[in-house]
């Protein structure tokens, strides 16, 4: 059996084929639409969401108390809904992106899966390069985990997002 | 130029033969441009798995005893020079329980593949299997769409390429001649 979030990824891309416009890619302009639909999906007062690197913890929580008060029976297959949430943790990882880092939104094909935030490197850093994370993929994860029960580590994905150097390159 | 490829610096255009592109598995690409591949030419390389170029000079100089990091970003220097490939490093996060994440060198410039960009300039005659590589190659595995790796200065070790080609993950050596590399 395929695992919820390879699912809901397939369910994406064929909306996407499909032309609907939920799994189109997200842009500056349209995040705050989104994050309001999450918030209304999922209950989470707009004076709680600040933009703080740390509100995405907050978000976190609000994601788990929404899956858990969910029957059963709502969670057994991919929907529209789900994929407005997954639309609704890309829009706001986005934009705190791009209020604390000065990220830049870019999108492949007018892909929701393809929609990256690129953050420049710091002007002290020399010999560094370019990066960023795939905002659509990392929704779609953040949102399987709390499915599957585990952490949904947005705050987690930022922070990893952000390190002065993401890796070792070899 | 070569069969009316433009004129590339860097490249040997004397002829295909003096170019030393090595095609391997595959006898051709198919255009008369594949000393320097385009997007619809990479898109034919991941189809056929493995490519090697061979480059006359690097676009700039290897770092002498470089640590790992510039070494690795030279590497990436040398892939975008060459190749369709944006060196924007991007974290990739698998959907799958327990999948963890992933970051990439890069991706192609048309946004349909992540790249994964290996450089070694040490004495080893290819760059070998380790754990990372094995974490890196499942991880890769797992994903729709294959991202391509790219071996800068150096081939993969048979042991990467059978890992590599059972996944059915493309892979390119993007090789160059320069003192440097032979310290």
């Amino acid at each position: 059996m395929a695992y919820y979030g390879v699912e809901l990824e397939k369910y994406i891309k064929d909306l996407h084929v499909g032309g609907n416009s939920l799994a189109s890619a997200i842009s500056s302009d349209v995040a705050f639409k989104d994050i309001k639909k999450l918030q209304s999906i999922v209950g989470i007062p707009s004076e709680k969401l600040d933009f703080s690197p740390k509100s995405l913890i907050l978000v976190e929580e609000y994601l788990q108390k929404y899956y858990f008060s969910l029957e059963d029976a709502d969670i057994q297959k991919p929907t529209e809904e789900a994929v407005q949430i997954v639309r609704g943790i890309g829009a706001y990882l986005g934009k705190v992106l791009e209020i604390n880092l000065a990220g830049q939104w870019r999108s492949y094909n007018d892909e929701l899966l393809k929609t990256q935030v690129i953050i420049q490197p710091r002007s002290e850093q020399t010999n560094s390069r370019k990066k960023g994370l795939t905002l659509g993929n990392s929704a779609l994860a953040t949102w399987a985990r709390v499915v599957y029960g585990e952490k949904p580590g947005l705050y987690k994905t930022y922070n990893q997002a952000t390190k002065k150097r993401m890796q070792q390159r070899i | 130029m070569v069969g009316g490829c433009p004129s590339l610096p860097g490249f040997d255009n004397a002829s295909p033969t003096d170019l030393t592109k090595q095609i391997l598995n595959q006898p051709t690409l198919g255009g008369e441009c594949s000393n320097y591949p385009d997007l619809d030419q990479i898109a034919q390389i991941t189809d056929i798995v493995s490519t090697m170029f061979t480059i006359r000079q690097w676009s700039s100089q290897p770092p002498v005893n470089g640590e790992s990091n510039s070494i690795g970003n030279w590497g990436v220097e040398q892939a975008e020079a060459f190749l369709p490939i944006d060196g924007t490093q991007l974290l990739v996060e698998n959907p799958v329980p327990g999948g963890g994440s992933r970051i990439y060198d890069g991706q192609l410039t048309d946004g349909s593949r992540y790249v994964e960009v290996k450089t070694s300039l040490n004495s080893k005659v290819s760059i070998s299997l380790d754990r990372r590589i094995r974490r890196e190659v499942k991880f890769d595995s797992e994903q729709a769409i294959k991202p391509l790796w790219v071996f800068v200065a150096k081939s993969p070790s048979r042991g990467v390429r059978n890992l590599l080609d059972k996944y059915e993950i493309p892979w390119i050596v993007l090789n160059g001649t320069s003192s440097e590399e032979t310290k």
